[in-house]
């Protein structure tokens, strides 16, 4: 998209659109300049200095927190009031664990110099109520939403799917539902979007927020009523026996229960090695993993299955799970450097790695029922002919000496020598929990002894 | 001439004075008029060569850059 495309509002005489107000009448008779402020009209001798003078003071997104685009109208106001302590506005959770992986409880108790480059590096992934219901937001480039006749600068009361939710949740989410298979090559688009399924009918949850309480979420995982499998399939548990043995339950207890990724994720997008304050405008990536990107992070596809460092816990969202699928998140024990901060060094950044895993749960939107994992029988080739090699569900996963695949749960050696070829052997310690460690029959917790 | 023949040329230009004063797509492109919001934002060319002078003078706003999110 052009930087013209970008800003040019498309009218057309004969179909009757000659001018905003025949695109969106409530919000013209406001005028242009009664939201991004600016000169509506001036007199100049060249484009370039009308340009310059309408442009002095004016408010790009009119609608960002501390503005007063859609703040206080007779229209909008619970709406944006609730949206200006929003997780989508303030990035609760990315400041929180920021802070944790800092070691500090909140991101308020962060030095400055943690304060500063995270508004620096990490902020811009904030949205306003422009960057969803009006332009694409700034992360994903920018740009009406809108590019025909007659709905350019149009207000969108469902944001696109395409042009807002993904174009933002890309990476760990546009590439899972549509299955990039420049990213996860081999995979299926997932079964709920093959039956129409948008964003909107599963993610119902308020995305403009409950209001003050939202400061205490620390992971998106913590907004309220979030979707769950369960919200529809709760009348599965029993179909069979795999569902009826490893089906989450409440009390948690039996070391059985499985999240329902376990079984019918196929494999996702991973990054490592990311260091803030060392983004490019090209996001590069190196598919055959000889070389790392800018600001030294890679992409990569795969799968795995870990402990779940929370199970038992009945306040988590994700307690109810022994074993949860896992997936490397951008981060590593020296993604801070840049920031300066006084007390930390290379030297130090192994107390980094400490401080939290490095692989963490994930809810792939990858979703397939007869996955490499679930299906039973070789002859259950699905309609495009894909066969699986597994004639025994149980074996898939129970891994034991000589049979089973271990290549699906993490253990120490996958960080000592990662799939792309990286050391991430500094982050085994942070994994402690979530890792099958060097001895997965024993550590997992399935055989405690020898015999 | 036939008379069927005449009848389908006054036809076709009797369609074609309904297209006469036809508006093009951006019915407001080429030089700007009036230095007004709309005036400008709703006409390409004058976009696209105000951008382009920008570009010389090395002032064109900053894009963001899309993060991997």
């Amino acid at each position: 998209m052009t930087l013209t495309d970008k800003v040019l509002i498309r009218l057309n005489a004969t179909r009757g659109i000659e001018s905003y107000s025949d695109i969106d009448p409530t919000h013209a008779s406001i005028g242009c300049a009664g939201c991004h402020g600016g000169l509506a009209e001036v007199d100049a001798d060249d484009d370039i200095s009308a340009y310059r003078a309408a442009h002095t003071e004016m408010t790009r997104d009119p609608s960002a927190i501390g503005k007063d685009g859609c703040s206080g109208s007779l229209c909008h106001g619970d709406i944006v009031r609730r949206n200006e302590t929003s997780i989508h506005s303030n990035l609760w959770g990315e400041k929180a664990h920021v802070a944790m992986r800092n070691g500090y409880d909140s991101f308020e108790e962060c030095p400055v110099e943690i304060q500063e480059g995270f508004t620096k590096d990490c902020s811009g992934c904030h949205t306003t109520c422009g960057q969803c219901h009006v332009s694409r937001p700034h992360t994903a480039g920018k740009g009406f939403l809108e590019q025909r006749v007659g709905y350019s600068h149009q207000f969108i009361a469902t944001p696109s799917e395409e042009n807002v939710c993904t174009a933002c949740h890309g990476s760990r989410v546009g590439d899972d539902w549509n299955a990039n298979q420049e990213r996860v090559p081999g995979n299926k688009p997932d079964v709920h979007n093959d039956f129409g399924y948008t964003c909107l009918d599963c993610h119902q949850e308020d995305f403009h927020g409950d209001g003050a309480t939202d400061a205490d979420y620390i992971s998106r995982y913590h907004v309220t009523d979030l979707p769950q499998c369960v919200d529809c399939h709760q009348v599965d548990s029993d179909d069979n026996a795999f569902h009826a043995q490893h089906w989450p339950n409440a009390d948690a207890t039996d070391g059985a229960d499985l999240a329902c990724y376990v079984c019918h994720s196929q494999q996702y997008n991973n990054c490592n090695t990311c260091h803030a304050g060392e983004w490019t405008e090209e996001y590069v990536e190196a598919a055959d993993y000889s070389s790392h990107g800018p600001g030294g992070y890679r992409v990569y596809p795969q799968f795995k299955i870990g402990r779940n460092p929370v199970y038992g816990e009945t306040d988590n969202p994700h307690g109810n799970s022994a074993w949860i699928a896992i997936r490397h998140i951008p981060v590593s024990p020296d993604a801070f450097k840049n920031w300066n901060i006084p007390e930390w060094s290379v030297d130090n950044f192994a107390a980094g790695a400490t401080n939290m895993e490095t692989w963490k749960y994930t809810s792939p939107h990858n979703i397939q029922r007869w996955t490499d994992r679930t299906l039973v029988d070789a002859s259950w080739a699905d309609t495009t002919g894909q066969i699986y090699t597994s004639d025994n569900c149980s074996d898939n996963c129970h891994y034991h000496a000589g049979y089973g695949n271990s290549d699906y749960y993490l253990k120490d050696s996958d960080m000592e020598r990662d799939i792309t070829g990286d050391d991430l052997s500094a982050e085994i310690e942070a994994n402690k929990n979530t890792s099958l460690g060097d001895d997965p029959c024993f550590s997992s917790g399935c055989h405690l002894s020898h015999n | 001439m036939r008379l069927n023949r005449r009848i389908q040329i006054l036809a076709l230009v009797f369609a074609i004075s309904f297209f006469w004063n036809c508006d093009s797509i951006t019915p407001q492109d080429g030089d700007l008029v009036d230095y007004t919001c709309e005036g400008c934002h709703t006409n390409r060319s004058a976009i696209s060569g105000i951008i382009a002078a920008l570009d010389e003078l090395s002032e064109l706003p900053e894009e963001s850059h899309a993060a991997p999110g």
